[in-house]
């Protein structure tokens, strides 16, 4: 291993570099000078890549440099004997000896380190995850990657990075929530630290409703889905905090053009327990008061979240974990009605560790959603209260039994109740009567197991069930409705009254989920999964896109559960050392009882809501490819996913059919959906990234004529989503500074973005009216149709 | 709630939104009949339109032609008929004899029968009694707009007792009539070489003038559902301030009409439709259903609704005082009866 060649100039001098090596000496005794310049090249020894930003610091002159694009350097030092740190993330850290008696030129090559590089790019997960594990439809993220991504909007937003993985597609700009593998928004289940999201958006979904600097990881679910969860349909995404730092503490304030962040974290007792906090306010509001518009200074767009996360380490075998998160948004904009809205959590666990292979995990978990709607307008002012509360209870353990099989399973009950809405007066002026909805509960619970082994060197099984039982709870009151005509308020016969915690309605189900993992060599594999999903809950929306005026309905009588089958077969292959990931997935995919609305549906503050809605049937299938690099100056992923959503609402009479009874494509289906995310590393310091993603537009409807009316042309529909909008694409880039600290107490970083940078118009939505003064004719309003730039200060101490 | 949607595209104008007209090429055609019209209680006739819907698409496109030669009755719930007659020019319009007066309770029932032998009906449509309105009065109200100025004009009110035993729905029309006092003696005639008009030519008449005009676009409904049984005082119109409607004062008419339950939701539903601008509010698009049927083809959806309603008026003079920011009135220099149809004919109650 030791070779060493010393040479004089113009010779080259090869240093190969391993511990407690010797000494090099550098040039040939000159005793002219005493100042020598030292010439030196980093490459890599297992590619032989010239690496550039490595950092070669001499700890006793407190001085270092870094390597250029080329991997080169050049340090000026006197006659004497020098070691020199020379450090790069992924790779190991070499202390080289250096004697340095003249001019001269060495090189010195780094070895890879993988477990670092991992803990980079893939958080907790082996290298091979993605061949060799039983996962199909599983992708995972740290928030390292996601950080290296250009920022959304000036923001590092992980809900906008998921909408980029193959499989998940989002119907625009302001929308909230994303769309998987063809299911809607409500059927994702966004459970952060635990406790789930019911509005995971700030700002009508502009920007994720918390702050990515207290996330550990995210790892999205959207096929194969373990039997530990449920209720969702179409996806999980599981966000999970880091915990605070036991040993020593650090933290960083980020300034940025729409808002501003600090995240702190260390022990309290040292090894016992540590505290991480986080908090993020938006200053919006200042943006707008400065822009002289009397519409638009007259408005407000407040957003805040917060996370506090303490953690107690009793002993090697117990470990009491809390978590509470907050955030709030208010919204007005030049007018007499403002949005407030909040989401709170709280979050207790206790993990407690029998033995080396049996850990049993306790949680409690608390969370609320609220929103207002506040109407000040000086006749009939109103406020209208809605809000959701969901509590829980969790018992889940695990068992290794020896090296090639994990069972897992446990118990989980939770009670939700829903307020569908409160409306109040808000002056004795207001000739508003007040109302109350009644507040809708259900207690849901499961029980599950999840058994995976190996079986021999190619099989790995996963398999599980889920056993669901819900009840939807008094107090009550359900209508009664004629038998053979539609559902409507005139149909109405009688009420029936229920106490409380009476059961109204019982449903249960049994969930098999299962995955196969068939292996033809270390570095690739063929995979099966299925999965049977219930969903009790669903967001009842007649707005084109998804909006916090939505309304979340439990399966009552009237609406049964949703019940999603999902069969997914997939192969993955990884190449060059597990540098290369690549996939193709398939899916299919049936929905039962997805909740439609009539036409012209009356949904707030509605009693008897199920006289608006209809059920239909959906299915969905599609096609999902994957590349993604891993390591090296170059990573980043491409992915292709060809996919169509469709539903068919077919009842007995003309208002409760949706499209003359055929399918229809759903609000969005986007066949085509292609995205390509690089990130280049041109050396420590400086890094570029780039995003561009590409969609065939999403479904709309056009008419089919129009009609005179009241002295206008009305656009006339008779179907549902038989168009397309013009095709979606866009283009963002982002450069990333870090200043270089001798001493880590301040590194700072800059990131300059620019998020759809050739201004593409992409159309938010399609619409059609009849403006005075011109032909009636089809608009499309984008949001951000324009380049958007954002900068970004942020200070690690 | 429809006006958070302008709010909305405020905000969206902020973070930078745009609407602009999009070029679709729409392929498909529907020509089914449409009903426009409605019998009410006060004094005859009533107007009934028939027309079919044509391509969306420019004006060139498609063109929603009128529908003659039908034959048009209304049959009330004691079995009696009563003809409308085609009104001369041909816009598919059918008249009731003036002295068709529909009553309260009764319900009235649309049959049309085209000159190619299509049959068509109407469910029965019942006259609920329409609250009297007890007050009108107006207020002041400023819009900022994208540009930075501002739209202003009064919102009238209409002020009822709403009847606390039925559900009831409303709806709200109106018409205004002002006076315009113009500058005849300014007039310029355009040169008859092409160019603008500079040439002095003054005219004789006519300086005061009284344009009476239909209300603002805007369906202005209402249902009890959260105010029953109140006074209820709720906008009935809007009257803008375009620096010549208030020379003098303004009359504004409120018809408040009583609907049934299926005409607001016609109308709600039409209103809803017409509305939509593109934000994220927005009602998605539904097929519009009235309460007409195709005899000859149940299957075939025909739009429109034959409304009956009982209605009440209330009058109101508006004036200048109003307006606490009050535009400055722009000149018109020509005979006054040029501008939007104004006779010089002072109206007695003036």
């Amino acid at each position: 291993m030791k070779k060493l060649l010393i040479l004089a100039i113009p010779l080259f001098f090869i240093a190969t570099i391993s511990y407690g090596q010797d000494r090099i000496t550098i040039g040939t005794p000159n005793n002219e000078f005493n100042i020598h310049n030292v010439y030196g090249k980093i490459i890599a020894r297992k590619d032989k890549e010239s690496l550039p930003g490595v950092n070669i610091y001499i700890e006793s002159l407190q001085k270092g440099v870094s390597t250029d694009i080329d991997g080169n350097f050049m340090i000026k030092l006197r006659k004497g004997a020098y070691t020199l740190s020379v450090t790069f993330i992924g790779y190991k850290e070499a202390k080289v000896l250096i004697n340095v008696v003249g001019d001269g030129r060495l090189m010195i090559r780094l070895d890879e380190d993988l477990t670092q590089l991992d803990e980079v790019i893939v958080t907790g997960r082996e290298p091979d995850a993605n061949v060799s594990s039983t996962d199909i439809g599983t992708t995972s993220l740290s928030v390292e990657a996601i950080k290296e991504l250009p920022p959304f909007l000036g923001e590092v937003d992980i809900l906008k990075t998921i909408t980029l993985l193959p499989g998940v597609s989002t119907v625009g700009e302001a929308s909230s929530g994303f769309n998987v593998r063809g299911g809607g928004s409500d059927q994702n289940l966004i459970l952060l630290g635990g406790a789930v999201l019911y509005n995971p958006n700030h700002l009508f979904g502009l920007y994720s409703a918390f702050n990515s600097e207290l996330v550990d990881n995210v790892t999205l679910y959207k096929g194969g889905i373990s039997a530990k969860y449920g209720g969702r349909t179409a996806s999980i995404v599981d966000i999970n905090y880091k915990d605070g730092s036991m040993t020593n503490w650090s933290g960083q304030v980020s300034v940025g053009t729409v808002s501003s962040k600090f995240s702190l974290d260390g022990p309290i007792v040292n090894n016992k327990l540590s505290i991480a906090l986080g908090g993020r306010v938006s200053y919006i509001n200042y943006l707008l008061n400065m822009i002289n518009d009397p519409s638009v200074a007259n408005s407000e767009a407040f957003f805040f979240d917060g996370n506090a996360i303490l953690t107690y380490k009793l002993n090697d075998n117990n470990k009491l974990k809390y978590s509470f998160y907050q955030s709030g948004d208010q919204f007005r904009l030049a007018s007499d009605t403002a949005y407030v809205w909040q989401n709170q959590a709280h979050v207790l666990s206790w993990t407690h560790s029998f033995n080396e292979n049996f850990a049993m995990d306790v949680s409690f978990v608390r969370s609320t959603y609220d929103f207002e709607i506040q109407n000040e307008s000086s006749l009939n002012s109103f406020s209208i209260n809605s809000g959701i509360e969901d509590n829980a209870g969790n018992l889940d353990f695990s068992l290794g039994i020896g090296e090639m099989q994990e069972l897992s399973f446990g118990v989980q009950a939770k009670l939700v109740s829903i307020n569908p809405g409160v409306l109040k007066p808000n002056d004795n002026q207001s000739s508003i009567n007040p109302k109350t909805l009644e507040t809708e509960k259900a207690f849901e619970s499961a029980a599950y197991f999840q058994h995976e082994l190996e079986l021999g060197e190619r099989i790995a099984l996963s398999y599980g069930l889920r056993y669901n039982l819900y009840n939807y709870l008094g107090p009550k009151t359900i209508s009664e409705y004629e038998q053979y005509i539609p559902l409507t308020e005139e149909s109405k016969v009688s009420d029936s009254t229920y106490q409380d915690n009476e059961i109204i309605q019982q449903y249960s189900g049994f969930e098999p989920r299962a995955s196969l993992r068939y292996s033809f060599n270390g570095t690739s594999s063929l995979k099966l999964g299925y999965n049977r999903m219930y969903q009790y809950i669903q967001v009842i929306s007649n707005t084109t896109s998804i909006a916090p005026t939505d309304i979340w309905k439990l399966s009552d009588p009237f609406i049964e559960p949703q019940v999603v089958d999902q069969y997914s077969i997939g192969f993955f292959k990884n190449y060059r050392d597990n540098a290369w990931e690549t996939s193709i997935e398939a899916y299919y995919k049936d929905i039962n009882n997805i909740v439609e609305y009539k036409d012209g549906a009356d949904l707030i503050l509605k009693e008897n809501l199920e006289t608006e809605l209809l059920t239909g049937k959906g299915r969905a299938y599609g096609l999902e490819l994957f590349i993604k690099k891993k390591r090296g100056k170059l990573t980043g992923w491409f992915s292709y996913t060809y996919s169509r959503s469709l539903r068919l609402v077919e009842g007995a009479y003309p208002i409760t059919t949706v499209n003359n009874g055929d399918w229809y494509p759903s609000n969005y289906d986007k066949p085509h959906d292609g995205t390509g995310v690089i990130n280049y590393r041109f050396n420590q310091l400086v890094s570029f990234s780039a995003i561009f993603t590409y969609s065939t537009g999403r479904a709309i409807t056009m008419p089919s004529a129009k009609f005179n009316y009241e002295g206008l042309d009305v656009a006339y529909f008779d179907n549902r989503n038989q168009d397309r909008a013009p095709d979606y694409h866009r283009l963002d880039l982002s450069l990333s500074f870090a200043f270089p600290a001798k001493k880590k107490i301040f590194q700072g970083e800059w990131v300059m973005a620019i998020y759809n940078v050739y201004g593409r118009k992409n159309a938010y939505s399609v619409f059609f009216d009849d403006v005075e003064g011109l032909a009636p004719q089809a608009f499309q309003l984008s949001v951000l149709g324009i380049p958007f730039p954002s900068f970004s200060y942020t200070v690690k101490f | 709630m429809r006006n958070i949607s302008v709010i909305l595209i405020f905000f969206l104008a902020f973070i930078a939104s745009c609407i602009d007209p999009l070029d679709v090429n729409i392929d498909r055609e529907v020509n089914i009949l449409v009903v426009e019209g409605a019998i009410t209680t006060q004094p005859g006739p009533h107007y009934i339109r028939l027309t079919i819907s044509a391509k969306y698409g420019s004006i060139f496109d498609g063109f929603v032609r009128p529908i003659q030669k039908a034959k048009v009755i209304i049959r009330d719930s004691d079995g009696d008929n009563f003809k409308l007659i085609e009104v001369e020019g041909g816009s598919g319009v059918y008249a009731t004899a003036s002295d068709f007066l529909p009553v309260v309770g009764k319900s009235y029932t649309l049959l049309i029968t085209t000159a190619s032998g299509l049959e068509y009906t109407s469910l029965p449509e019942k006259i609920n009694k329409a609250a009297e309105i007890s007050e009108l009065n107006a207020e002041f109200s400023k819009i900022p707009l994208v540009n930075g100025t501002f739209q202003t004009g009064l919102d009238v009110y209409a002020s009822f007792q709403d009847d606390p035993e039925d559900k009831d729905f409303y709806m709200w029309k109106s018409n205004g009539t002002y006076q315009t006092i113009t500058f005849p003696e300014n007039y310029l005639a355009r040169d008859p070489n092409g160019g603008p008009a500079v040439i002095p030519a003054p005219k004789d008449c006519c300086k005061d003038c009284w344009v009476t005009e239909l209300g603002d676009r805007s369906i202005r409904l209402l249902k009890d559902d959260n105010v029953n049984g109140n006074v209820i005082s709720d906008l009935a119109a809007y009257v803008e301030d375009d620096g010549i409607r208030f020379a003098d004062k303004y009359l504004i008419r409120i018809e408040q009409h009583s609907l049934t339950r299926e005409a607001f939701q016609f109308f709600s539903l039409l209103r809803d439709q017409i509305s939509i601008n593109g934000d994220i509010f927005d009602p998605p698009p539904a097929t519009l259903r009235g309460n007409m049927i195709n005899l000859t083809n149940p299957d075939e959806n025909v739009i429109g609704y034959f409304r009956a309603s009982d209605v009440s008026i209330d009058s109101l003079f508006l004036t200048k005082e109003m307006l606490l920011e009050p535009k400055p009135l722009e000149q018109i220099d020509d005979d006054c009866r040029t501008y939007n149809g104004g006779t010089s004919l002072k109206p007695d109650y003036w």
